[in-house]
């Protein structure tokens, strides 16, 4: 069967695939994040002109910040590839690298969801930039903490 | 299969089982910290539009849901301990998988609790202590299932 497989061609092509899962899933989350993110900016940016308000630029900050999380799916990828190229076990290599993608993606989501309040925030008050920048610090924090966690899982 | 073969798929499968459990924790932990992150920024919108005060103490309830990933890292910790010590057993790490279950859920409820207090506090400036017990209370659940589930994958 397929995923009884034990031909180092097969065991190192799986774990690969593990490695392509983890950057690609936090990609999507990234993409959706920073997409999220980026409307809400343009919607806060054209608020602020219609009523002749000064559009905050830093709203872009906002937009950016769910783009790391790609970055450390590339991390994982990286350490997915080096275990599957010395002939690890697939197993943990596929549906591991597949999980801290699909963590760090959420990750990126789910703070592109909350830049885009900020956004909105920010761009209604002025005010509060730095509180909203921490908030979005906590919900990165996790992604980070699935990155250098996830290291002994995947070796 | 050959048996060198067969080992090295249960350590590979007791890893995965860890890594789910760090995964999902931290699933859980985005969505509580997403979750709890979109009413701290309404809530200190809200603020700032009626010239009150905006109390820095919401980023407490939104890093609160954070805890859960370490907690699943230490039973990540525990799983991988214990299938390298016995290699010829899968059953045991799958409650690493269920535990990081049961922990991403606390957490992502521990959020959405956590967004109600974000309100209530920005709203009234009062009860933080009471807020942050209750909060206290949700960690607790996932802090007993890393302490026990310990035990059980060991």
């Amino acid at each position: 069967m397929f995923f009884e497989s034990t031909s180092p061609e097969v065991v190192s092509a799986l774990g690969k695939a593990g490695a392509a899962f983890a950057i690609c899933f936090a990609a999507m989350g990234s993409a959706a994040g920073t997409g999220m993110a980026g409307m809400a900016a343009v919607v806060a940016w054209k608020k602020c002109y219609a009523q002749k308000k000064m559009a905050p630029f830093m709203l872009v900050a906002f937009v950016g910040a769910p783009l790391t999380q790609t970055i450390y799916g590339m991390i994982v990828m990286n350490k997915v590839l080096k275990a599957a190229e010395a002939g690890a076990m697939y197993h943990n290599l596929l549906l591991g690298g597949l999980a801290a993608g699909v963590a760090i993606g959420l990750s990126a989501l789910m703070q592109g969801r909350a830049g885009a309040g900020a956004s909105d925030a920010l761009a209604e008050t002025g005010k509060g930039f730095v509180n909203y920048l921490m908030a979005l610090g906590v919900i990165e924090t996790v992604a980070l903490f699935v990155m250098v966690f996830i290291t002994k899982a995947v070796s | 299969m050959d048996p060198d073969i067969q080992i090295q798929v249960y350590a590979s499968l007791g890893k995965l089982a860890a890594a789910l459990a760090l995964c999902i924790t931290a699933m859980g932990s985005t969505m509580g910290t997403g979750v709890a992150g979109m009413a701290a920024a309404g809530a200190w919108k809200s603020c700032y539009a009626r010239n009150r005060i905006a109390p820095f103490m919401l980023v407490a309830f939104v890093g609160l849901p954070l805890t859960q990933t370490i907690y699943g890292m230490i039973v990540m910790n525990a799983t991988i301990r214990s299938i390298e010590a016995n290699p010829s057993s899968i059953v045991l790490p799958i409650g690493g998988l269920v535990a990081g279950v049961a922990m991403g859920v606390t957490s992502w409820l521990k959020g959405r609790a956590g967004a109600a207090a974000a309100m209530a506090l920005a709203e009234t400036g009062k009860g933080f202590i009471n807020y942050l017990m209750v909060l206290g209370v949700v960690e607790t659940v996932s802090l007993f299932v890393m302490v026990f589930v310990t035990k059980a994958v060991a």
